[in-house]
């Protein structure tokens, strides 16, 4: 077989792309794999059929996605080997791309394949995976390719080789915007962790942000990538504020190192089928609810650490407790917002909260 | 967890006392629980010097309370925590101060003392300067709206001692339906065990105050049927028999035989648990 760079042959081309979308797939189920709650070859709770409802649901969602992909990739596939064994016809297409988006259909199917690897799994070494990227990536990956060969195939029917490849590019570009625009939790753990000076080992970040994740699902949240971040701070706020109660530093390695334990713990709690995950789990289940309901935030800042009581002027008066800087998403309505230091409170405030609202409120004092 | 940290200070405080401490009276079983009492160095200071304050042992309070901000403040790294635990000790060094100047009959200046803790930060440091000041100001006083305030916020975060005393300037103040009114939503609003009893106990002691003894009376012996086995607050426990005794001894006075039979026993049960 001959290839050339510069004019590759519909074969050759055909070659390349299935083998850059299997290796692709491949590297992310990888690195998926290596992120896991069980590394790889290691049992943690294996399924003993006592799998929760979330849990369930979640698998049979993603299932069904993964098998209407394919499904979708095996017929745009059968429908190109037909156009090509079409002889009459054949001269209307470009080659090229054609063969192209046939490569990316098979790699398409091959990311179905890793999708039901990952699944056998998450039943074998732990269920709590599957809200991971272990199922996540392949189905990416699904789609991806899908959407790619499909959009190649419809500029080849016009026979302009460079129209194919510019809407690959496209398809290109969108992909990487896509990506770059949907901040992880993990990245959200990790600027939280850096807003807070605290250094938080690799490890706790990979839990807090499986932590966020297992609660979003849990609690069917449609998370707007925008307020992603929004999410995952005011679930460790609360998490910080149980290790400054606990005694913990609050910046520095050994603030990161109590947030680690606490992180891991909290995870560990939220992800087994318990029917109480305990008070913190309880407390970040709330929170999680909390954004499934129209509300606005607040986010109370001071240069100096200080502890907050944010106060229900309506109802039952009840009440949050945290520490700054703190953010806080509430239902709208009134409230009361006092910042102490030590027993001395150097901030008294009632504040209004609409709906939708980002209220900055700075506590101060100055250092 | 604040609050269950700080309840347990507090039954700490109640149920600890050392025995170099002997010419302050404290219970045997007092100074033995004090005795136990570990940790840092500095709580367990802080601790033994709130025993010692409620026990009115306020020179040796402070002695202990002392020694706690010492310890604490000597240290380099403070955490959040200590910071508080640093703020809560100075501020009971201030209620052992203003204890001390009471007992000299320097009330104006006690009361200056408690209220600069009373306008502090929600804890029980600072509902004991509130229920301490509160018997020291006069009706013209013009700490009332703080202390009001500051009571009001404790009440809703549910320190039913707060309750009490709210309860109480309602009733002095001719108020005693809108109060029973407040309990009884208090009541049915309770979240718990400990809520429901302290909300049970304070409603059946405003009745009572408002002339409403034989609701009063229902209410009180059911609730100290339940609070047998499930009351574990010890001074909730005490206001529960004092309330008892109270509203046996009106009934009492209006022929209820059975109230009198009562009242025979709660007054021993509470002379028990009141003679330490």
């Amino acid at each position: 077989m001959r290839f050339s760079l510069r004019s590759p042959t519909p074969f050759a081309l055909f070659i390349v792309t299935m083998l850059a979308g299997i290796i692709a797939s491949t590297l992310l189920f990888r690195i998926a794999q290596n992120v896991s709650l069980a590394p790889p070859h290691k049992t943690i709770r294996p399924y003993d059929g006592a799998a929760t409802d979330a849990q369930k649901l979640y698998l049979a969602a993603r299932t069904s996605t993964s098998d209407l992909l394919f499904k979708i990739a095996f017929a745009a596939l059968a429908a190109l080997i037909g156009l090509q064994l079409s002889e009459k016809r054949r001269a209307y297409f470009s080659e090229r791309g054609i063969f192209a988006a046939a490569g990316l259909l098979l790699a398409s199917a091959y990311a179905a394949f890793l999708f039901q690897i990952g699944v056998s799994r998450c039943m074998d070494a732990s269920l709590d995976d599957m809200f991971g990227p272990i199922l996540s990536y392949p189905i990416l990956c699904q789609f991806w390719f899908l959407f790619a060969g499909v959009v190649i195939v419809a500029a080849a029917l016009f026979r302009r080789p460079r129209r194919a490849t510019l809407a690959a590019a496209f398809v290109a570009v969108l992909a990487c915007r896509a990506a770059s625009a949907d901040p992880a939790y993990k990245d959200c753990a990790r600027s939280w962790a850096e807003i807070h000076s605290t250094a938080l080992p690799t490890a706790a970040t990979d839990d807090a942000a499986r932590l966020v994740e297992h609660l979003v699902a849990r609690q069917e949240l449609h998370v707007a990538k925008s307020d992603r971040c929004a999410v995952a701070a005011t679930m460790l706020d609360a998490v910080r504020y149980t290790a400054l109660r606990d005694g913990s530093p609050e910046t520095g390695v050994a603030a990161g190192k109590a947030l680690a334990a606490i992180l891991r713990a909290a995870r560990e709690a939220a992800e087994a089928p318990n029917l109480s995950p305990g008070e913190l789990v309880d407390r970040l289940m709330s929170i999680a609810e909390i954004w499934s309901v129209a509300s606005g935030i607040f986010d109370i800042v001071s240069p100096k650490t200080l502890f907050v009581t944010v106060t229900d002027l309506a109802g039952s008066g009840e009440q949050w407790l945290g520490y700054t800087r703190l953010l806080l998403r509430l239902p709208p309505g009134r409230y009361r917002i006092r910042a102490a230091d030590g027993t001395k409170v150097v901030y008294e405030a009632d504040v209004a909260l609409a709906r939708n609202a980002r209220v900055p409120v700075d506590a101060g004092p100055r250092p | 967890m604040k609050r269950m940290v700080t309840r347990s200070w507090i039954v700490a405080a109640l149920l600890a006392a050392p025995a170099l401490y002997a010419e302050c009276a404290l219970p045997p079983e007092v100074r033995l629980q004090m005795d136990l009492l570990t940790g840092r160095p500095g709580f367990v200071h802080y601790n033994r010097g709130l025993s010692l304050y409620d026990f009115g042992c306020a020179t040796e309070a402070e002695v202990e309370l002392n020694t706690a901000i010492a310890q604490l403040a000597g240290d380099a790294a403070l955490t959040p925590s200590d910071r508080d635990l640093l703020a809560l000790a100075r501020d009971a060094l201030t209620l052992a101060r203003a204890q001390q100047l009471l007992q000299k009959g320097e009330r104006s200046a006690a009361v200056a003392r408690l209220m600069d803790v009373a306008r502090g930060a929600e804890s029980l440091i600072q509902l004991r300067a509130l229920i301490a000041v509160v018997p020291l100001l006069d009706e013209q006083s013009p700490h009332w709206p703080a202390v009001e305030r500051a009571l009001d916020v404790l009440a809703r975060r549910g320190y039913w001692q707060a309750e009490k005393v709210v309860a109480q300037r309602a009733v002095a103040g001719g108020r005693a339906a809108a109060a029973a009114a407040h309990l009884e939503q208090r009541l049915a609003a309770a979240e718990n065990v400990h809520d429901m009893f302290a909300a049970a106990t304070l409603l059946a002691d405003v009745w009572r105050a408002a002339g409403r003894t034989l609701e009063a009376w229902l209410l009180i012996r059911k609730t100290e049927r339940e609070a047998g086995t499930d009351l574990v607050d010890p001074e909730l426990r005490v206001e529960l028999i004092r309330v008892a005794a109270a509203i046996a001894g009106a009934r009492a006075s209006a022929g209820d035989e059975e109230a009198k039979r009562a009242k025979v026993i709660y007054e021993s049960a509470l002379r028990e648990v009141t003679k330490r």
